[in-house]
């Protein structure tokens, strides 16, 4: 069988895929067509879900060329991107005007919520978990504000630019401890987190690359909220670090780790997790042909996340209901599903306790994800989530009320509105028991509101 | 559907609201008949009494031709966030066959009463245009409710016949017919007593009860102007205290006090906890609208526990108010702090006391371990001040929120010794917040002092950093540039350095500068409020607004907009607002909100086109 027909079995092992046809770009066939589900996968996953609108404008359009427009390749209306621009940067004078860095987590779920690059706007929440800076230590919200951004600005391209500019972004040093590093005292948090945790992992460093990358760091300070290179306090004698001799530089130095030959599997594993699956971990070699994507086009984080989002593996339908949402996505999807707005300071407040707070990271590592978003609190919190959210006075659908914009979706029966809810915000359709149950008590109540709720606490919906 | 969902009382107020807001008709002219009387209808254990003029009446009045002319308010009337509510009236007119305005002034041609009872039992009664009217409309009403356009769902009306008279059950509302009249009640008891007094006239009404009789005879004394009146309620406290409703108890129940709340309304609960009744009136005048209420009161109310709120004897009386240039608005008032501190234990709970002892601590360390209710409150005497301006920013570097400045006025006991002691406690405050503010990167304050002729003033400003570019404005910090001042016994403790100057300066020219207008000889709190430059302020942070509207609502940047300017246009309308309390052998509340003059609307209107067009 040639390989442009083989398929994924959905219930494929992982270890029993074969990587380049995992990897090879997937092509609609009369055995899997370019369908809603699959429009509405890629959706999931490279964002927070689609409206049926959307999702159906999508299949018109060729699966690569929705992963371009999700990946902002394909040329958008401009005035639209502007306006949103626009937009949140009036959202952003005013939240820093406040001064206070716990609203800055509602103007960035405006964001996420209105972004017409939803995949951008995922990336920058990815990187915001890879270089996790938490606001509780920086309290200043320009300062985070201005990292976000550079998480923004970087989250599709170079990731050695990347990693170079977050070295020097004072939310960084100041959470890291770095905001002075003398050459008499050279600080070793922010080598050993560059190299445990942002570019190599457990495993590829020794203790005196640490000691070594720390002597490069040296000199590099934040004042009046800059960063600034101080040649006085730099250690100027040579450095070997990880192989690399005759190193000096910080810059130099960030060269040698994003180069090393651990990276490039660090960082597409953490993006397979991310965009494809939770569990389980794929090998090295089932990786190997996204590492070779990501070092021959020179550390393109787009290169991978082209691959990953148009690969046979991703829109065969073998991700399906192998993530578990966040609670963002969870609020997130029922927001873009429905074309609803709600009061984002609530949502933020509502976001807390279910552990995931927008610029207030639980560490240095970031968010678990995967299984660690549910416990039996959270399971119970995230429910209440969506409950809370329907149910504010402040959310509207399509600007109106939940029955108005029903209406104007032709939904006029609870029969229609669990098929519109199913494929919209399920990864997984429901069991014929679990539909009947939740026709009769939407009879019963007749509430379109109820049945959405209900339909949000079963576990499916937490799939994605 | 609608018709499933009116309701009657919702519908007649609807009604009467909506024809206040819809746009102009011919009015009617009047033909009153006072040949039945409702106080003989009502029953004798009314509780609260609600008496409405004719809606026409408050149609025709010149504030809402004023109004209506404006081309603010048409402006306002066609704009989008108003879409919904001019669809509803449409609808509303187009289902009821007229005008809402003409239905309102039909409906009420004679006025209306409304009462509550002992057992929280509600009559309306409203004497309409014609019998033959009411009868067209109770049908349009009936059918409407019925749902009669909706077989699948129709709406639950009984029909019942009482002594002749037809009644329905609408949605729980019992309606009928008595001639002319309109009767709507919430219970059938109450719907047929009144049906028998109507019919009959026997039995005790509200008119000769001793609590009517009081109430006329106090308001005959006390009330001196009711010109203009469009509602004026009774409200039986004796008894309201002592029924069995359970309304009641919400408002009388022995909840722990809240200290502001204590600080701001003690003296009139221990009004409402002793007083038998009280009288509140709204009336309309040619410059707004204004409303008091009078209570019955003795200085024996207040002894021991509340006479910080009214001084001994009741004889505590506020001063004048200061007048500021830019100000936003201004409360004097006669409060004795430091007594008010000490009395804690008698008027709060446990859990309030702790708080206050923590308060108490912290402020005594704050103070320099001098003790906070005893030499601190205690070296103010009980007339107090507070005074807020909006603040001009001369230079282009603006605090990206524009906050209103404001300062506490009092008058020092021992001006020599307090002088020196708040010096010393203001300049060591200033130290402890560069500290902190140091600690988390916050701008510093610098600490200045002047004399200007026998004044003092000290005072501290935040630095502007020049290698920084403040891209987004200076931060809200820079609102502030705390001071402290005084002249002769006068202390003025101010967020900013301008409006202690003002008001150093005013304090020196007392007689030229403090408000005429203030004669009464008892009073207690005078609250001022220029309305068109609370707006000014707001205009200021427009943008500051919208970004909160995004965000708690959700809206968009457009529909955000339109909102807000919704809210700054109607306060474009307008002009202040003030509220007098005073206490004499009654306590009287009185509220005045006027309307802002042609010219003022017209330089509001200048002033936001400027600003979106800077903008």
């Amino acid at each position: 069988m040639s390989r442009t027909n083989q398929t994924i079995d959905w219930n494929a092992e992982l270890e029993s895929i074969d990587p380049e046809l995992a990897w090879s770009p997937w092509e609609p066939s009369t055995k899997e067509p370019w369908s809603i589900d699959r429009s509405a996968l890629l959706h999931r996953r490279a964002g927070f879900g689609a409206n049926q609108d959307e999702l159906k404008a999508a299949i018109k359009e060729s699966p690569s060329a929705c992963v371009d427009r999700l990946l902002g390749k394909k040329s958008q209306d401009s005035s639209i991107a502007d306006t949103f621009e626009e937009e949140s940067a009036i959202l952003a004078r005013g939240v820093l005007a406040g001064g206070d860095s716990r609203n800055l987590a509602s103007w960035w779920l405006h964001r996420l919520l209105h972004s017409p690059s939803p995949t951008i706007e995922k990336l920058t929440l990815f990187w915001h978990g890879h270089f996790a800076t938490g606001a509780e230590k920086v309290i200043d919200p320009e300062l985070m504000l201005e990292q976000n951004r550079t998480l923004r600005r970087n989250a599709l391209g170079s990731f050695r630019t990347m990693v170079q500019e977050i070295s020097k972004d004072p939310a960084m040093l100041i959470y890291l401890d770095s905001v002075t590093n003398r050459k008499a005292h050279a600080n070793e948090n922010y080598a050993r987190e560059l190299m445990e945790l942002f570019c190599l992992g457990e495993g590829n460093y020794t203790e005196q690359d640490v000691q070594q990358l720390a002597r490069c760091f040296t000199g590099w300070e934040i004042r009046r909220k800059q960063f600034r290179f101080n040649p006085y306090q730099h250690d100027s004698g040579k450095k070997s670090i990880l192989g690399f001799d005759n190193v000096d530089s910080g810059e130099e130095a960030i060269d040698c780790v994003v180069r090393h030959k651990a990276t490039p599997q660090f960082i597409v594993r953490k993006l397979f997790k991310f965009f494809l699956c939770d569990e389980p971990e794929p090998a090295d070699d089932f990786l190997a042909p996204l590492a070779s994507a990501f070092v021959d086009s020179s550390f393109s984080v787009q290169a991978v996340v082209e691959k990953l989002l148009s690969s046979r593996l991703m829109l065969s339908g073998w991700p399906v209901g192998r993530k578990i949402r966040s609670p963002v996505d969870v609020a997130l999807a029922c927001l873009r599903g429905l074309q609803a707005t709600t009061n984002l300071d609530a949502l933020t407040k509502r976001l807390r306790p279910l552990g995931q707070s927008l610029f207030y990271p639980p560490n240095v590592k970031g968010w678990d994800g995967g299984r660690s978003w549910i416990n039996s609190s959270t399971l119970i919190g995230r429910a209440n989530l969506v409950h809370d959210m329907v149910r504010d006075e402040n959310t509207r659908f399509g600007g109106k009320s939940l029955s108005q914009w029903c209406e104007l979706q032709r939904i006029r029966s609870s029969e229609g509105w669990l098929a519109y809810l199913e494929t919209t915000l399920l990864a997984k359709p429901l069991t014929d028991d679990a539909r009947r149950t939740l026709l009769s008590e939407a009879e019963s109540k007749n509430d379109r509101t109820s049945l959405l709720i209900q339909l949000c606490s079963l576990p499916q919906f937490h799939l994605s | 559907m609608l018709q499933n969902r009116l309701h009657v009382l919702t519908l007649f107020l609807f009604v009467c609201v909506s024809s206040l807001v819809s746009w102009p008709s011919a009015s009617h002219g009047q033909n009153e008949r006072v040949d039945d009387d409702p106080l003989y209808w009502m029953p004798a254990s009314t509780l609260v009494y609600l008496k409405l003029e004719p809606i026409g009446s408050l149609l025709s009045h010149p504030l809402r031709t004023r109004i209506q002319a404006d081309e603010t308010i048409h402006a306002l009337w066609k704009s989008e966030p108003l879409k919904e509510l001019r669809g509803g009236i449409a609808v509303s007119e187009l289902v009821l066959g007229a005008k809402l305005e003409t239905l309102a002034r039909d409906l009420t041609k004679f006025g209306a009463h409304l009462c509550i009872n002992d057992q929280g039992e509600i009559v309306f009664l409203s004497r309409t245009r014609s019998a033959r009217w009411l009868k067209d409309y109770i049908q349009k009403i009936v059918t409407l409710a019925r749902g009669d356009n909706n077989k699948n769902k129709p709406g639950k009306v009984a029909e019942t016949t009482y002594r002749g008279i037809r009644g329905y059950e609408v949605n729980k509302l019992i309606v009928a017919q008595k001639d002319d009249w309109l009767l709507v009640a919430n219970k059938p008891e109450i719907a047929k007593a009144t049906v028998d007094q109507m019919l009959d006239k026997n039995k005790e009404s509200l008119d000769a009860s001793p609590f009517y009789q009081r109430a006329k005879e106090f308001a005959e004394r006390f009330d001196s102007n009711s010109n203009g009146s469009i509602a004026t309620v009774y409200l039986d406290l004796d008894n309201i205290r002592e029924a069995k409703a359970g309304w009641t108890k919400k408002i009388f129940s022995n909840k722990p006090r809240e200290f502001v709340a204590e600080l701001l309304f003690g003296g009139l609960l221990a009004t409402l906890d002793k007083s038998p009744m009280a009288i509140g009136r709204l009336a309309l005048n040619e410059s707004g609208a204004n409303m008091e209420i009078l209570s019955p009161t003795q200085p024996g109310w207040f002894a021991g526990t509340r006479e910080f709120y009214v001084g001994p004897n009741s004889k505590g009386v506020a001063e004048p108010t200061w007048k500021t240039p830019r100000g936003l608005a201004s409360l004097s008032t006669y409060r004795n702090l430091s007594e008010l501190w000490l009395r804690a234990g008698d008027l709060f709970d446990q859990k309030v006391n702790d708080q206050l002892a923590q308060v108490d601590n912290t402020l005594t360390t704050l103070f320099s371990g001098r003790d906070f209710g005893t030499d601190i409150l205690g070296a103010l005497e009980p007339q107090l001040q507070i005074v807020s301006a909006s603040q001009f920013f001369p230079n282009a570097l603006k605090p990206s929120i524009r906050l209103p400045s404001f300062a506490l006025v009092g008058k020092l006991k021992e001006p020599d010794s307090m002088q020196r002691d708040l010096k010393r406690i203001f300049q060591s405050f200033v130290g402890f917040l560069n500290v902190a503010g140091a600690m988390e990167g916050q701008p510093q304050l610098d600490l200045e002092s002047e004399i200007v002729e026998d004044a003092k003033i000290y005072w501290a400003e935040y630095v502007v950093e020049k290698d920084r570019k403040y891209e987004n404005g200076l931060p809200v910090q820079f609102n502030f540039s705390p001071s402290v001042a005084f002249r002769g016994d006068r202390v003025v403790v101010s967020s900013t350095l301008a409006l202690a100057r003002q008001l150093i300066s005013e304090i020196a020219n007392p007689i030229a500068n403090h408000d005429s207008s203030l004669t009464s000889p008892m009073l207690n709190t005078s609250v001022e409020l220029d309305l068109a430059m609370i707006r000014d302020a707001l205009l200021d942070n427009r943008d500051q607004l919208i970004t909160q509207n995004m965000l708690e609502k959700g809206h968009s940047k457009k529909e955000a907009q339109g909102e807000v300017d919704v809210l700054l246009g109607l306060m474009q309308l307008l002009g202040s607002a003030s509220g007098q309390l005073s206490f004499d052998e009654q306590v009287r509340l009185k509220i005045q909100v006027d309307l802002a003059g042609k010219e003022s609307v017209q330089a509001n209107l200048d002033k936001s086109s400027n600003g979106a067009e800077a903008r």
